[in-house]
């Protein structure tokens, strides 16, 4: 779980960035895309039955690696602050929370093909 | 019937599960999420119908205002804050109706309430990133309505998660899907 609260609090942290630093227009819009989606797929993983969606941090994750590369940052900082932050989400993500509860397959089982391991 | 069958029939609890997520302590706090959600976007509504003159706004000056009386708000016939108060309604009525046997018997208001908590959650989650990106304002009580519909999501999903995995039980057991859906009482005597 304290995996998906650093990544909560990072994409706080990416969405208030840009005011705090005085960020320019290109990495203020990428903080302001990826830190509300990043926050809120953490979030949503913080409940035992969807702590999936917390692999789905590692897509976001991924685009501000890249855009931090590829995009005109202005300055050195906000390519750093990019880099650290992506790479911390993409670690975060592979740390889901504990299922403490059975869920008789989970979301998977709704895919599962064989009728008895659904029902057993 | 063996015995997980047995344990299911007599607590409501799915088969294969610790507990109900269809209980009352498990829906009541999201109804009541729904209805501060509700209260939030009706209050943005009436402001953005120019019911109420002026907006609440302690952190970001015009900020409100500006997301509020912006081209997005008027793109539908209706406010946007009004799609926003239906589907919090559309949450709390959801989340009331049927009893805590409800994910088996009445699939579909489960599924109806999983589409209007978790969707519509994700397009809030949107909603937030246009405030910076086109308008370079925030607007609090459009965050506060945003958070509300986030913190829905996870625990709301469980009840669907039990609904989906009973409806695929009934599709391998070659019983009608469609009655079993609507909750048809001869279709959910028959399946585990």
């Amino acid at each position: 779980m304290w995996a998906q609260i650093v990544n909560a609090i990072i994409g706080i942290g990416l969405t208030a960035a840009p005011q705090i630093f005085g960020f320019g227009k290109v990495a203020s819009n990428v903080n302001h895309i990826v830190g509300p989606v990043v926050f809120s797929f953490a979030f949503i993983a913080l409940s035992n039955c969807t702590r999936s969606v917390g692999r789905w941090n590692i897509v976001p994750g991924i685009g501000l690696l890249i855009g931090s590369f590829a995009l005109n940052y202005g300055s050195k900082v906000e390519i750093v602050q990019a880099v650290v932050a992506a790479l911390l989400i993409i670690l975060c993500s592979f740390f889901l929370r504990k299922s403490t509860t059975a869920f008789n397959g989970g979301w998977t089982a709704l895919w599962e093909t064989d009728a008895k391991k659904i029902i057993s | 019937m063996d015995k997980n069958q047995t344990k299911e029939a007599t607590s409501n609890i799915p088969l294969g599960w610790d507990y109900n997520p269809a209980t009352w302590g498990q829906r009541i706090p999201l109804v009541a999420l729904a209805l501060v959600g509700f209260g939030v976007a009706t209050y943005l509504t009436l402001y953005q119908l120019g019911y109420v003159a002026e907006v609440g706004e302690p952190f970001f000056g015009d900020g409100s205002k500006r997301v509020l009386d912006s081209y997005i708000s008027k793109v539908l016939p209706v406010p946007d804050a009004a799609l926003g108060a239906f589907g919090y309604l559309l949450d709390a009525v959801g989340g009331l109706v049927g009893g805590p046997r409800r994910w088996r018997s009445m699939p579909w208001i489960v599924v109806l309430f999983g589409v209007a908590v978790g969707p519509l959650g994700l397009v809030s989650v949107m909603l937030v990133v246009f405030q910076p990106v086109l308008f370079d304002a925030w607007c609090t009580l459009c965050l506060a309505s945003a958070f509300i519909s986030i913190v829905m999501i996870g625990p709301a999903m469980d009840e669907v998660l039990a609904s989906l995995q009973y409806l695929k039980r009934v599709k391998n057991s070659d019983v009608s899907l469609w009655k079993a859906f609507w909750g048809y009482k001869s279709v959910n005597e028959k399946i585990a």
